[in-house]
C-alpha cells in the first residue's frame, strides 16, 4: 500500500523509548512526509533497534506518541499496525527449512481473513516482492542452503510483500556484497518515489548521506537530524562515535 | 504469473488423504471382523452382512465398533497436540507423552480414582475434565522449568523438563497403584497403557465434540501459526499476538492431549511421529497439516490396535506397547538427525 505523496507518514512527539527503568532514550520529536527515506545512524548501544521496535509497536513507548498516517499506534490492533508498518529485524530466528516463497508469502499474514485463504492480490503482492528482489530463481529453496546475502534478500521481500506504507529496515545491508547493495538502494528509492516512507538504520555515515533523504544521529542526548548539507556534519558525526573527526568519511 | 503458497502441497493432499480415508476404512473393517484376536470372516463379517444375532450385535455395538471409533479420536487428538507443539515451540521433539502433558493427565484420573473412587459416579466428563487439569499443570511445569534460566526455550531445556516431569508423574501413579485394591489395579493399569476397550459411546461423543471444537480453532488459527517459523518477534512483526497464541497453544495442546489420556491412558509416540509423517508428506503449512494429521493419527492407531489384539491372540496387549515399539526406533533417528545437524 502507497501513501500519497508528502501526506505525513510517521510522527513521533516527544517520544521516549528504551527498557524502563535502565534504558530510557529521547525525547524524539519527528514528522516523516510520504516517500521520504530517513537513515539512522548512531553508535552501537543508542538505541537504534530499540527506537525501530517502538516503532512497530513490539515495545511500548516509555512517553510521547507515535503516529502512523495520523492514527496512534496504540490504537491498532496487530494486524492493523502490520498492514501500516514493516520491520526488517536484524538477527530473526528463522525456521531455515522453509522454502523463499513460504518465507515471502507469510508477510501477507496480516491481509488474510479467518481460514487464512490467500486470494489473488496475495499472491500478486508474493509475486511482486520475488520479482523486485531478484529471487524468483531462488523461490523453491529452503533458508537454510541460501547464502546470507540471498537471505537478506528473501527478508526483505517478505518485508515488502506486507504492503506496508511505512518500511522499518534495520541494516537491511547486512550480508549483501557491493552490487547487491548498489541494487537495494536503487530499490529504497524506487520504493521512496512510489511514496513508501522508509527508516533504516545504518553503520555507514557515507551511505546514509548519500541514499537517504534525511539523516538522524542518535546519542547520548537522544537524536536530533543532521542537515545532509550542515558543514559541521563530520565533527557532530565524530562526536557521537567518540572517534577523530578524520575517520569519517562522507 | 502467480503460484499459490501450497501448490506443491494441494497437488498430494487430496490424493494422500483419499488413501488414509481408504485405509482407515479397511482396518476399521478389519477390527469389527475380528473375533478372538483373528480375522475370522466366518464369525465375523459373514454373519454382520447376513444379519447378525442379538449378542453380536451388543459385540459390535457396544465393544468394536466404539473401540475403532476410540482408536480414531484417540490417534487424532494426540496426532493433533504433538502437530502443534513441535510447531510452536519449533522442536521436532515436542510430543505430549515426551513432555510430561500425558503423564500429568494420567497422574491426575489415577489420583481421582485412587482417593475417590466414586467420583466417576458424577459424568462422564469428569474424568476428561481432571485430566486436563493435570496437563495443564504439567504443561505449565515443563515450560517453566525449561525457562528458569530465563530466556527462550530451548530444544535441550524442553526435553529435560520433560523428562523430569515423566519420571515425577511415573512415580506418583506407581505410588498411587502400590496402594491400590487387586481389582481396582488391573483395570486401571489396563486403561493407563492404553486400553481402549473401556470406553462409552457417551464418553466418546463428548470427545468427538471437544476434538472437533480443538480443530475448529486450530484450523483458524493456521495462519497465524505458521508465523512461528518466524520466531516470537517475526511473528509478532507479522501482526500476531505470538504470546497469545502461544499460551492458547499450550491450552489446546494440553486439552487434546487429556482427551486421549481420559479414554486410552497414556499412549507414546503417536504424536510424535505423526506430525513428521504428514509433513513429510504434504509439507509443513498449517492449513494443510492440520486437516491430514488427524486421519494419519487415527490409521496409525487402528493399525497398532489391531496389532495388539493380534500379536498373542487370544490375550491382547496394550496398544500402549505396538505404539512404543514403533515409535522408539522413530524417536532414536530423529534425536540423531538433531545431533548430526548440530555438529
Amino acid at each position: 500500500m502507497s501513501s500519497p505523496q508528502g501526506k505525513t507518514c510517521l510522527a513521533l512527539e516527544g517520544l521516549c523509548w528504551g527498557y524502563a527503568p535502565k534504558l530510557r532514550l529521547g525525547p524524539l520529536s519527528l514528522k516523516l512526509r510520504a516517500g521520504e527515506h530517513v537513515a539512522v545512524l548512531g553508535p552501537n548501544g543508542a538505541g537504534k533497534t530499540t527506537l525501530l521496535r517502538t516503532l512497530v509497536g513490539d515495545l511500548e513507548p516509555l512517553a510521547g506518541k507515535v503516529e502512523i498516517s495520523g492514527e496512534a499506534l496504540e490504537t491498532l490492533s496487530p494486524p492493523q499496525r502490520a498492514r501500516r508498518v514493516a520491520l526488517l529485524a536484524q538477527n530473526p530466528q528463522l525456521d531455515l527449512e522453509l522454502t523463499v516463497r513460504e518465507l515471502v508469502a507469510l508477510g501477507r499474514t496480516p491481509h488474510l481473513g479467518l481460514w487464512g485463504r490467500e486470494g489473488r492480490s496475495d499472491l500478486e503482492a508474493v509475486d511482486r516482492a520475488l520479482t523486485r528482489c531478484d529471487l524468483h530463481a531462488l523461490a523453491l529453496r529452503p533458508l537454510g542452503a541460501l547464502s546470507g546475502g540471498e537471505r537478506q534478500r528473501a527478508r526483505l521481500a517478505m518485508t515488502l510483500a506486507q504492503g506496508a506504507q511505512l518500511l522499518l529496515l534495520d541494516e537491511p545491508t547486512t550480508h549483501l556484497d557491493l552490487r547487491r547493495r548498489h541494487e537495494l538502494f536503487s530499490l529504497l528509492s524506487e520504493l521512496g518515489q512510489q511514496g513508501l516512507t522508509l527508516v533504516s538504520v545504518l553503520h555507514e555515515p557515507a551511505e546514509a548521506f548519500r541514499e537517504a533523504t534525511r539523516v538522524l544521529l542518535l546519542g547520548a542526548d537522544g537524536g536530533h537530524e543532521v542537515a545532509k548539507d550542515d558543514p559541521e556534519r563530520r565533527d557532530l558525526l565524530a562526536a557521537a562515535y567518540a572517534v577523530p573527526v578524520e575517520r569519517i568519511t562522507l | 504469473m502467480a503460484v499459490r503458497l501450497s501448490a506443491r502441497v494441494s497437488a498430494y493432499l487430496w490424493p494422500v488423504g483419499a488413501a488414509v480415508l481408504a485405509l482407515s476404512a479397511l482396518w476399521v473393517a478389519v477390527g469389527l471382523g475380528m473375533h478372538s484376536g483373528a480375522v475370522a470372516f466366518d464369525a465375523g463379517w459373514i454373519e454382520i452382512i447376513q444379519g447378525p444375532s442379538c449378542s453380536m450385535r451388543d459385540i459390535l455395538l457396544h465393544g468394536r465398533l466404539p473401540r475403532a471409533v476410540a482408536a480414531l479420536l484417540v490417534g487424532a487428538a494426540l496426532s493433533l497436540s504433538g502437530l502443534l507443539l513441535q510447531g510452536v515451540t519449533r522442536n521436532p521433539l515436542a510430543d505430549p507423552f515426551l513432555l510430561g502433558i500425558s503423564g500429568g493427565a494420567g497422574l491426575a484420573v489415577v489420583a481421582l480414582q485412587s482417593l475417590w473412587p466414586r467420583a466417576v459416579d458424577l459424568g462422564p466428563w469428569l474424568i476428561p475434565a481432571v485430566a486436563f487439569g493435570g496437563a495443564l499443570l504439567a504443561m505449565l511445569a515443563v515450560l517453566h522449568l525449561a525457562q528458569a534460566g530465563g530466556g527462550r526455550v530451548s530444544l535441550l531445556g524442553l526435553i529435560l523438563s520433560g523428562v523430569v516431569i515423566n519420571a515425577f508423574c511415573a512415580a506418583l501413579i506407581t505410588f498411587l497403584m502400590a496402594r491400590a485394591d487387586p481389582f481396582r489395579l488391573r483395570v486401571t493399569s489396563t486403561w493407563l497403557y492404553g486400553g481402549l476397550g473401556f470406553v462409552a459411546w457417551s464418553h466418546l461423543l463428548g470427545v468427538a465434540l471437544v476434538l472437533l471444537g480443538c480443530w475448529l480453532f486450530l484450523r483458524a488459527q493456521a495462519h497465524r501459526l505458521n508465523t512461528f517459523g518466524l520466531g516470537m518477534e517475526g511473528a509478532a512483526s507479522v501482526g500476531v499476538d505470538a504470546r497469545m497464541l502461544l499460551r492458547r497453544s499450550a491450552y489446546v495442546a494440553s486439552l487434546l492431549a487429556a482427551l486421549a489420556v481420559s479414554v486410552a491412558g497414556l499412549l507414546g509416540y503417536v504424536g510424535l511421529i505423526v506430525p513428521h509423517v504428514v509433513r513429510l508428506a504434504v509439507g509443513r503449512d498449517f492449513r494443510v497439516t492440520l486437516p491430514l494429521a488427524p486421519f494419519v493419527g487415527g490409521l496409525l492407531l487402528l493399525v497398532a490396535d489391531v496389532g495388539a489384539r493380534m500379536a498373542f491372540a487370544p490375550e491382547e496387549l496394550p496398544v500402549g506397547v505396538i505404539t512404543a515399539v514403533i515409535g522408539c526406533p522413530v524417536l532414536l533417528a530423529l534425536l540423531s538427525a538433531q545431533l548430526r545437524g548440530r555438529r
